[in-house]
């Protein structure tokens, strides 16, 4: 027969009594000032033990007792709750907690490698264009309204890499909802947009030949067939709430802390985008009468622009948030002898 | 004897530990008289000083008027405390995350109610900890049913973009609603000292502060956002009760106004400050430059975000009344981008395992930048008749993030 000390709450106001609690023939006492109270165990519901904090036995009537002595408690009511007492057990087990962690860490690598990509990947497959159109329209108005200019390049420039373009189009499904755009702006770039959009600027098509252009407008194509794009801002948007339901209450959702994380998880992904819009540019050239080396060629003009550029250290923020792998390294790959047909 | 001797030291530990930093005791001054008659012991003279106001080691006796028309009610200077740590924190946070990962979820209403009791029940105030009684199972229901919704919203989207379009209105539309039921929720299944906390919000009134009130926003280009924030919280604090007793929350809109606009003109500086280096580096100022620029005016924003988290948390403690209760709240915005910003840094480079560690961190300093003052008994709170409340809306407005915290 044990004693615990405890409080006592009639659950009518907030004073508590100090009390002392026993267990005598299957019932329990509490007395304290002013309070002599019996109860069967069967009219008593203890909370369920979580760490050391305190104990709250509820009683008929709102009543209460709490008490820190989890340990009594534990040992006057065996049978209660047995799930959340197994449950409690573990917390303390350090076995469980190892496992626990590699469990978590295992499966947050898991959905940021695998999960989150095959997720946005099916979910991108299965947009309907009307939803994606919109949005590379949207882009592109306002793409204008930040300081691109209408094209300069010569009518006849255009017409012949517009018959490019059908040609690299022509037997992809949907081959109706590519379009090609020409825009001047302040350095040589080409990128897609939502909905089969491909940009290219002037400046590209200054710096390349008509078939490094179509070398470069091929790997965008590439981005389109992948849906690289919707699969980018998916991809994104996932990343957001997952860091935001991660660091929660912590680190507060608010954007400001969170913002750059998200940034370099993103850039993870669109290296991988990146190799595969090469792999298919490398694999499509050779169908339309193109060598790969074409593509390299345009790596190689670009890079040297951009180390020319650097060196009047105007451009170069575009090398720092460039999110494309080695240059050195996508040379090679589309040097590399194609593998022998089976 | 054993046992007499045993109380006898109790009862010391129960006046003097608390004591010995010198603010406020644990005990109200009926529990401490019953303490010393359960130890069969009189309220010895030491005992006697120590809950007297004019004593030294009960720092300041406030007198405040306990509401309007009542005589003055002495409160004294009681610290809320934060006793929970990392450490057993974090055992219940992993080990439960694991179980809701193994079942796929369904563990987490069970996970949240227990890492929930962990946080109350480690908060103490006037000798007593906070105590969170929701059940699992009604959570479950309303996780079910959000998550139902979320399918239902991604599917349809899928299918239709015009659905897509048209759910996030449906959720704008609800989103007073659920608030309205995750705080009545949230304060029905918490308690302290054996009493329930209460909210009596109407439905109504909920639609107009968080709802209606945003058509004022282009209206006035933007500068009734401090108006709409202060009838939110005004309308979150004022319908709480404890037991029978209501909140009242004293703050004006006026005192809403300085916080926001000197927010705006921080982040405006930083804008402007932006732009301007951009305008330089543009002319051979260089990528560092604009790099710095870049850092500078994030930074500029971060300031102002924790700048209105901290006056705003002040505000609001300072401003409300439970009764004759009060409090005082010294929440400093340099404190709070500290611990922000090392969560946020922890958290990433753990790969989420320092949530815990940043929980208590972000929970101790809050409660000690927190104090209560209380009138010297208690009995001024007394229970309401019980209700029971759902737990589908709370659960719900969890599910799209709707959520309001005080």
């Amino acid at each position: 027969m044990s004693t615990i000390e405890g409080w006592f709450y009639d659950g009518r106001q907030a004073d508590g009594v100090p009390v002392r609690v026993t267990m005598r023939n299957g019932a329990l006492c509490v007395e304290g000032e002013g309070v002599t109270r019996v109860w069967a165990l069967s009219q008593v519901e203890p909370t369920t033990r979580v760490a050391n904090t305190r104990r709250v036995l509820h009683l008929p009537h709102r009543q209460q007792v709490h008490t820190d002595d989890n340990d009594a408690v534990d040992t006057w009511f065996p049978a209660r709750a047995p799930l959340e007492r197994l449950v409690a057990r573990l917390e303390h087990h350090p076995a469980v907690v190892a496992g626990s962690i590699v469990l978590i860490l295992a499966t947050l690598i898991g959905a940021f490698w695998w999960g989150v990509p095959w997720f946005a990947l099916k979910l991108a497959q299965a947009m309907p264009p009307e939803v994606e159109r919109p949005l590379g329209e949207q882009t592109l108005s306002s793409l204008d309204l930040w300081g691109f200019e209408p094209s300069e390049l010569s009518a006849r420039r255009i017409d012949r890499l517009n018959e490019r373009f059908d040609e690299l189009v022509r037997n992809l499904d949907h081959a109706d909802r590519y379009r090609l755009e020409f825009r001047r702006a302040d350095m040589p770039n080409a990128f897609a947009l939502p909905g089969g959009i491909v940009v290219v600027t002037d400046e590209l098509a200054e710096l390349l030949t008509n078939d490094q252009i179509t070398a470069v407008i091929a790997h965008e194509i590439g981005h389109h067939v992948h849906r690289h794009v919707m699969r980018q801002v998916l991809q994104g948007s996932a990343v957001a709430v997952a860091v935001s339901l991660i660091t929660g209450d912590a680190a507060s959702a608010s954007g400001a802390v969170t913002t750059i994380p998200i940034m370099l998880l993103e850039s993870g992904y669109s290296r991988d985008f990146e190799r595969e819009a090469d792999a298919y540019a490398i694999s499509r050239l050779p169908e339309v009468g193109l060598s790969p080396h074409h593509f390299a060629d345009a790596l190689r003009a670009l890079r040297e622009h951009a180390s020319a550029d650097s060196e009047s250290d105007e451009a170069g923020i575009a090398g720092y948030l460039s999110t494309h792998p080695a240059t050195e390294e996508r040379i090679r790959a589309a040097e590399q002898p194609a593998p022998a047909p089976d | 004897m054993a046992g007499r001797a045993r109380a006898a030291v109790w009862l010391q530990i129960a006046t003097h530990v608390h004591a010995r930093d010198g603010v406020g005791l644990d005990y109200t001054r009926s529990e401490i008289a019953k303490l010393a008659a359960l130890t069969q012991t009189t309220p010895t003279d030491d005992i006697a000083l120590r809950v007297s106001p004019e004593d030294a080691l009960i720092p300041k006796a406030v007198v405040g008027a306990a509401s309007e028309g009542t005589s003055p009610v002495a409160l004294i200077e009681r610290r809320v405390e934060f006793r929970g740590n990392a450490r057993e924190y974090f055992n219940i946070w992993i080990v439960n995350v694991a179980l809701t990962l193994l079942t796929l979820g369904v563990y987490s209403a069970w996970a949240k109610v227990r890492t929930r009791r962990y946080l109350y029940g480690s908060v103490w105030l006037v000798g007593a900890p906070l105590d969170y009684q929701a059940k699992p199972l009604p959570i479950l229901v309303g996780r079910a049913i959000g998550f139902v919704l979320f399918l239902a919203y991604v599917l349809g989207g899928r299918i239709s973009p015009e659905f897509g379009l048209i759910t996030p209105g449906v959720i704008a539309l609800l989103a007073p609603w659920l608030i309205v039921r995750g705080l009545r929720f949230r304060a029905r299944y918490s308690a302290w000292r054996g009493l329930n906390f209460g909210f009596a919000g109407s439905v109504g009134q909920s639609y107009v502060v968080f709802l209606l009130n945003y058509l004022l926003m282009p209206l006035s280009l933007g500068f009734a956002y401090p108006y709409i924030r202060a009838k939110q919280r005004h309308f979150v604090i004022a319908q709480h009760r404890f037991g029978s007793q209501h909140f009242a929350f004293d703050a004006t809109v006026g005192d809403f106004y300085p916080i926001y606009l000197a927010a705006w003109a921080l982040a405006f500086l930083g804008y402007l400050g932006l732009v301007g280096v951009m305008a330089v580096a543009t002319r051979g100022w260089g990528v560092t430059g604009v790099w710095l620029a870049l850092i500078a005016s994030y930074f500029l924003y971060f300031s102002a975000f924790v700048y209105i988290a901290a006056r705003v948390a002040n505000l609001t403690f300072n401003k409300m009344r439970v009764g004759a209760m009060r409090f005082r709240s010294n929440v400093r915005a340099r404190d709070l981008a500290g611990l922000y910003l090392g969560n946020t840094v922890a958290i990433l480079l753990t790969l989420g395992l320092a949530v815990p560690w940043a929980v208590v961190r972000m929970a101790r300093y809050r409660a000690t930048q927190l104090v209560a003052l209380v009138p010297e008994d208690l009995s001024g709170f007394v229970a309401d008749s019980a209700v029971t409340e759902g737990a589908i809306g709370a659960e719900v407005a969890d599910s799209f993030d709707v959520g309001v915290g005080i």
